[in-house]
């Protein structure tokens, strides 16, 4: 009986909320951290008049321009070819297969860097490019720094994207496929009206991720000339020796980039939502 | 003699090394409706398919409104047809699947629309208000609008129907309509089908429903280990059945219900 009345003492006392030491010491250790770093960085070696100086001359605007449109395309091509690819890596012919298979296999398997610096310097290996029907060049002066940079991130690009397209088909059921046969579709608008749409939700989030990784992949371009804006940041350190300032001010624009396209990315996901459970 | 809206010979079918069907042959008249009863592997899903030219047998013919499916004839020989000529074919058909497989990212007057619109290539406004008028015939014009995910079972199986009767095919199949559905909804899409089988479009029904199959079909079938074991006129079917398998089948079948 007791034991009854002290539980039942219990039930009347009023609910508090219990304290989570732990967050709080991290809290105020993560605080400490970034007092200190910001204090670093506003006594140290920066003079970020020159930041603010430089973050909008016409150089570096220009160069988040080509690092844009180095995005841009390096990605239409990595999207063209990796459908191509996860086709081919989908198909019941053991051809296609197999071709798909060995180019993500390359592809994934090189640094990109590498990939890069063989395009740009490819006529090492073929001095002379036929185009059929259109004439023969130089592979020199084929090969620009942007042409270079395109092939060399939007082939890499392909074998990943393959890779995402090929799970975004395969998350499609089969009874899809079946029952747009059963309606008389052709294979290919089977492909295009019913399991594209089905494919594109479950690709587009990874694909922004991608997208993402290809703003600041660009960078690389720096390397053989491509003209983007941690180059041009480059060759304005070169001549006045602001190194700290000036990556600040690129590394403000990648960022800029990145974050613009995260709402972009939201529009796109409702956009292929249609008809999903929620 | 009219031709008749089925016709199959011999059709043989395995997967791998497993013979599923074993030489079916059927002739099913115009306007009949014919339920097709078995057990479970029995090759029943097979069969339909078959007709549905979603499965390429190895041997065997059938022939459909007159035209012989999947092959033509060429230097005296029986040659694939290409891809597009099938696709077509696959119109004269109209398939019902157990799981309804309606397209999740279009609405139900999108799906019905579908084939007539992107297949036959038909003026969207025409096309439309026929739509609309099947919804209408399967009691679903309010939900036109509506996502399959919005939809239960029984309605999207509905749609499904809508779909498929759009094309106005002359044979319509369906393989178990109603076994993925709970049992609330079985009866609306029973009622659709039946009014699909007073329209007089041809009719092959894969169904575990016996109640329906006596008071619909006009004629029954039984699938037994890949080959069609008894083919009778519904009351000789269920009133006089020929086969031991047969009897045994319908005792279980009948015993389950009665005890459930
Ligand atoms: N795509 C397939 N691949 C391999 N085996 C299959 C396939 N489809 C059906 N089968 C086999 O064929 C047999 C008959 O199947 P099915 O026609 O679905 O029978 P039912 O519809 O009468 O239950 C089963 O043994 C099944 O395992
Ligand atoms: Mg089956």
């Amino acid at each position: 009986m007791t034991r009854m009345t002290e539980s039942s003492r219990l039930l009347a006392l009023p609910r508090g909320r219990g304290i989570a030491w732990t967050q709080i010491a991290s809290g105020v250790v993560l605080l400490a951290l970034c007092v200190w770093i910001i204090h670093a960085f506003a006594v140290g070696q920066i003079e970020w008049r020159y930041v603010g100086q430089f973050l909008f001359v016409p150089s570096i605007l220009r160069g988040v321009g080509a690092t844009l449109l180095m995005a841009v395309c390096a990605m239409a091509l990595g999207m063209v070819a990796g459908i191509v690819l996860a086709l081919g890596r989908l198909s019941t012919a053991w051809l296609p297969r197999i071709v798909s298979g060995l180019y993500v296999w390359l592809f994934r398997g090189v640094p990109v860097i590498l990939q890069l610096l063989i395009w740009f310097n490819l006529a090492l290996i073929f001095p002379h490019v036929t185009l059929p029907g259109i004439g023969s060049y130089r592979t020199v002066d084929l090969m620009t720094p942007f042409l270079s940079a395109l092939f060399g991130l939007g082939l890499n690009q392909a074998a990943y994207i393959a890779e995402i397209f090929r799970a975004g088909f395969q998350s499609v059921d089969r009874g899809q496929y079946e029952a747009a046969s059963a309606i008389g579709m052709t294979r290919l608008m089977a492909m295009r009206r019913i399991i594209f749409p089905q494919a594109f939700r479950t690709v587009i989030p990874p694909l922004g991720n991608e997208f993402i990784n290809m703003i600041k992949l660009t960078s690389l371009a720096s390397l053989i000339q491509y003209p983007e804006v941690l180059h041009n940041a480059e060759t304005i350190y070169y001549a006045n020796t602001r190194v700290i300032e000036l990556l600040i001010v690129a590394g403000f624009w990648y960022l800029a980039a990145v974050t613009a396209l995260s709402p972009l990315q939201h529009l796109l996901e409702r956009r292929f939502s249609r008809g999903k459970s929620s | 003699m009219t031709e008749p809206a089925i016709w199959i010979r011999n059709l043989h079918k395995s997967f791998g090394t497993n013979p599923v069907l074993k030489g079916v042959s059927l002739d099913i008249p115009p306007g009949q409706v014919v339920c097709v009863l078995g057990g479970s592997g029995s090759g029943k899903t097979t069969m339909l398919r078959c007709i549905a030219q979603l499965e390429t047998a190895e041997d065997g013919l059938i022939v459909m409104s007159g035209e012989l499916l999947g092959l033509r004839e060429r230097n005296g020989r029986l040659v694939p047809r290409s891809a597009h000529d099938i696709a077509r074919q696959r119109r004269l058909a109209g398939m019902v699947f157990q799981r309804f497989n309606l397209f999740p990212h279009m609405t139900a007057l999108e799906n019905v629309m579908e084939g007539p619109v992107r297949v036959q290539k038909r003026a969207a406004a025409e096309v439309r208000s026929e739509a609309l008028e099947l919804l209408r015939s399967v009691g679903l014009e309010h939900r036109a609008d509506h996502y399959p995910a919005q939809l239960s079972g029984g309605q999207q199986q509905r749609v499904a129907i809508a779909r498929a009767l759009a094309l106005k095919p002359t044979v319509m199949l369906f393989d178990e309509p109603t076994s993925a559905l709970d049992p609330e909804s079985v009866g609306d899409v029973l009622a659709v089908m039946k009014s699909v089988a007073a329209s007089g479009v041809t009719m092959l029904v894969v169904t575990h429903e016996l109640s329906f199959a006596r008071e619909v079909a006009d004629r029954i079938l039984f699938m037994d280990g890949g080959v069609i074991l008894e083919d009778a006129p519904t009351a000789d079917f269920f009133g006089t059945p020929r086969e031991d398998r047969t009897r045994a089948f319908l005792a279980a079948v009948l015993g389950q219900k009665t005890t459930a």
